[in-house]
This record gives C-alpha cells, structure tokens and sequence, in this order.
C-alpha cells in the first residue's frame, strides 16, 4: 500500500535571533492510511515543528513532502490540528467552536446543527454547549478541542502532545475514548507525545526521535492487538517488551 | 464518563428577594460617603460664609443646576461642548482602529512607525492645544482637533496592542479549517481584539471632556469649559461646580452606553486593563 504520507529528507531551519536553528535534519517517514502513529523524542527535538510542516504552516522547508502523491507547499485543509492547549476560541461557545469548521467550510445552518450535537454527545459534553471555554474543566476544553477538528472529518490528524497537561485520570479517559473514536472511522492519525507509555498504549508505530536538530533515529512496530484497554496497558501482554525495547533507544537520546 | 467532570458554576445574577435587599444596602453602602460628604458640606457652608464662597454648597449647586437648564442658559455651551466632543470622539475613535488596524497587521508599517508612535505619544497632547487654537482658531475646530489627537492615540494603542497579542495558533487553527483571509479577520482578528478596541474606546470618553475643556479654557466665546472659566472671572464658584457637575455626568452617562455595548459584546471575556497613555 501506499503511504498516505512520505517525508524524503525534510530539514527545516529557524531564524532566530539572528542565527540559523537547524530544528530538524533529513527526517524521512511513511505513514501509512489509517494507522495511527506516535513521534516520541526529547524535548525541543523538533517533533512540534514536523507536525506544523505537515499542516504547511511552517514553511518553507527542505526536502520533499508528499501527501497522497501531492507536494505539499501551502496550508494542507484535508488534514485537522489538535494543538498542545486546548485554544478553544474564548469569544464562542462550546457549541459555536465545534461549529466553527463547518461554519467556514461553508456548510448550511441547518445541516450543521445535528452533527455537532452529536460529536457532543459522543465525547460526553452534552448539557454544556452554551457554556464559554472559561467555564469548563481542562479536560473538557480539551475534548472541545478534539472534536471541532474531527467534525469536519480530516483524513489526516495531527496531535501536539494534546494530553500532557491533563491530570492522570482524566488522561487515560481520553487516550480510551480518543482511540475508540479512531477505531471507528480509522483516520490517520500523527501523535505527538513525550510519555513512552502513552506512545506505545495508542499507537501501531512508534517513531523516535533524536535530539536537536531532530532526525528519524528508529521506527517501532507496536504488536499489542486492538482493541487495546489503556487502563490495564502495563499488563497487557508483550507490553513490557516493546516498552523496554524502545527505552533502551530512547534513554541514549535523553542523556540519562 | 460523566463522574469525574466538574459541574463550573455559571456567574448567575441574584434574582432572589434576600439577594435583591442585600443589593438594596450595597447600593445604601455605595452612596453612603457621597451622602456624608454633601452632607458635611452644606453644614459646613450654613456655618462658616467663607467656605460657601470658596467651595458654594451642594443644595445651591443642585439649585443652579435646575437654573440654567430651566431658563435655556446653559444649552448653547452644553451643546457646543457636545458638539466638539462627538465629533472629535468619533474621528479620531475612528481613525484610531484603522491604523491600529493597519499598523497591527502589517508588520512592516509596524515596525517603521512604532517608534514615532512611541515618542507622539510621550507628548502631553494638551501642549499642544495652543497650536491647535493658532491653526483652527477659536471655534469648534480647535476643540476637535484636540480631541482627536487625545482619543486617537488610546484608541489606536489599545487596537494596534490587541492585533499584535491575537494568539497566532487561533489563525493557523482556522486556516488548517479551510479559513479565507476574510474569514481569519472576521472569526478571529475581529473578536480577539475587540475587548481592546473597547477598553480604548472607553477611555477616550474622559479623554474628550479634557481636550474640549482645556481648549475652551485658553480660547473659546462658547462651551462648557468657556462657561467655567467665565465665572472664575465673577468669583461665582457655584456657577463653576454646575459646570463641573454637568461635565461629570455627561462623562459618566457616556461611558455607562458604552459600558452596555460592551457588555453584549464581552460577555465571554474578563477583564482587560487599558494601555496606559499620556494626555
């Protein structure tokens, strides 16, 4: 099959300051459709920045990017950006910012109202729709978040460590219904996340990075079977394996 | 899944009868020291004649206020100031968001002009009203181009301000959703920055009573301000708070409408603090 997503040698540097900041350097990956990827690596390693070149909102870079056998060098609209906070728009209301991509897309009143009722539904914030951002609880917002990006079903989305401030308990109900909502449409999905655990729990593979300028160091097959409880993860046979063999790579990389 | 969520408690208005009698002794509470000031005051001018001629007293004041309404004296002032004050607000209320506009997202008209813009507004803007008078004469004009250079600079500081603090990730979220230039101004350039423009609009409003009054003060044959320092000339210091008085409220009624606009407009946001500007 062919990847949905082929990076050929991609770097990307930044001014800053005046000087050049290699952030990433010949990174090269395929990601096949409807798997779902974790990029796993050191702080500042770049992961963030290769999420915002897929989106096309960090350009130019080197290298060569194909989606779907197109290169890509503008702002990429088949693809959904879950970013780090939440960024629920302030000004609207839960339901309004749900609304908001099928509002721009051009999609009438009528059908809207349906749909978004049920992404609400479905991640349980029903009876919340007329509160503002402001009045809801981090993992709520968060939910928010997630579900204004899949209402317009993007083939691709990209996740920016969307759970690291998110308390332990509320974490886990969200990688638990984040993956059976990827279960049900198998979108392609682009994690980004510095918890190993969390990486292996989602993911069918497992992409490391190195440190900066961050590159490719190795790619892991994940062979836990879905549907996966990420409750009971650490149990879970072959969990142990998989987790110590990506660790022994990644410890190198985190200087331990 | 329900379990673990937090119920936020929406900010409700206290609509039961305790509520509406405790609002009845926080707005006793409210006016109480304004109660005890006139209070003393107008005790203070019954017993001592050379007070009342320095400071006059609140029943006069409160007298002479009915006064010049009743017989029509006031209104040629009340309406001139009014006058240089609506006007001046909206120009440079007006001129104040389109540059702010302009220069907040145009990054290279930012850049050149944001230190001119700096040192314009280091100036004391009512120093310059003697050559506003020079330029415009001693009519209306005068008074608008004071005013509109004072309510210009808070207006367009606060604007140019809000542009530059929009979150950058709001717009490439909605361009990731497809958003046309157009859209990305109207979804998130415009509600982002709109408690800015009105925390600037809010604080030109005094900003227009100064520019009209100052100007009036050093040359005018009409206003408010013109009405005030006439009667610094006759020593009649009650004729003076009635100006003073009317000026305060026209202020006051002025920023309580635009305190409801933004209150339809804001009613997602909290506070937010003005930029501090010079007069």
């Amino acid at each position: 099959m062919k990847p949905i997503i082929d990076l050929v040698n991609v770097s990307k540097t930044y001014r800053s300051k005046g000087k050049s900041v290699l952030a990433l350097r010949d990174v090269n990956l395929a990601v096949e459709a409807g798997s779902f990827t974790t990029l796993i690596g050191p702080s500042g390693c770049g992961k963030s920045t290769l999420l915002k070149i897929l989106a096309g909102v960090a350009l130019p870079y080197e290298g060569q990017m194909r989606y779907k056998d197109r290169d890509i060098k503008a702002i990429n609209t088949d693809i959904g950006f879950v970013t780090q906070d939440s960024n629920l728009f302030p000004w609207l209301t839960l339901q309004q910012n749900v609304e908001l991509a099928l509002k721009i897309r051009g999609i009438p009143k009528h059908k809207r109202a349906g749909l978004v009722q049920q992404f609400i539904d479905t991640m349980h914030l029903t009876g919340f729709e007329e509160h503002y951002p402001f009045e809801l609880s981090g993992g709520m917002q968060k939910r928010g978040s997630i579900i204004r990006t899949l209402i317009y079903d993007p083939d691709i989305i990209l996740m920016d460590e969307p759970f690291g401030p998110l308390d332990a308990q509320t974490r886990m109900l969200l990688q638990d219904e984040l993956l059976r909502v990827w279960d049900k449409n198998k979108k392609t999905i682009l994690f980004v996340t510095h918890d190993l655990t969390e990486a292996i729990a989602l993911s069918d593979q497992v992409v490391l990075f190195t440190g900066r300028p961050g590159t490719v160091k190795r790619v892991f097959d994940v062979p836990l079977s879905r549907p996966r409880n990420v409750f009971e993860i650490l149990s879970e046979k072959g969990f142990a394996e998989i987790y110590h063999e990506i660790w022994q790579y990644f410890k190198n990389e985190i200087k331990i | 899944m329900a379990r673990n969520i937090r119920v936020p408690a929406k900010a409700k208005q206290e609509t039961s009868g305790a509520g509406f009698a405790l609002n009845g002794v926080r707005s006793f509470l409210i006016a109480l020291p304004a109660l005890c000031t006139a209070l003393a005051w107008e005790l203070a001018a019954w017993q001592w004649p050379s007070v009342a001629r320095m400071v006059s007293q609140p029943t006069e004041i409160a007298r002479g206020i009915v006064d010049v309404f009743a017989t029509g004296e006031i209104w040629p002032h009340f309406q001139t100031t009014l006058t240089e004050m609506v006007v001046g607000y909206a120009l440079g209320a007006i001129t104040g968001v389109v540059l702010g506009v302009l220069f907040g997202r145009v990054k290279l008209l930012g850049e050149i002009f944001n230190p001119y813009i700096t040192v314009f507004n280091g100036i004391p803007k009512v120093a310059l009203a003697p050559v506003f008078v020079i330029w415009f004469g001693i009519g209306v004009m005068s008074k608008i181009a004071i005013i509109f250079t004072m309510v210009f600079f808070v207006v367009f500081i606060n604007t140019f301000g809000g542009l530059r603090s929009v979150n950058e990730e709001y717009v490439n979220i909605v361009r990731i959703m497809g958003a046309s230039t157009w859209q990305v101004a109207r979804e998130v350039f415009l509600p982002a920055t709109l408690p800015f423009i009105i925390v600037g609009l809010r604080a030109g409003i005094p900003f227009s009573v100064i520019g009209a009054v100052v100007g009036e003060f050093i040359a005018s044959t009409n206003g408010l301000g013109y009405y005030i320092n006439y009667h610094q000339g006759t020593y009649d210091t009650t004729a003076i708070f009635v100006g003073v008085t009317i000026l305060a409220l026209l202020v006051v009624v002025l920023d309580w409408l635009l305190s409801r606009v933004e209150r339809r407009l804001l009613k997602w946001h909290p506070e937010v603090e003005a930029k501090s500007v010079g007069a």
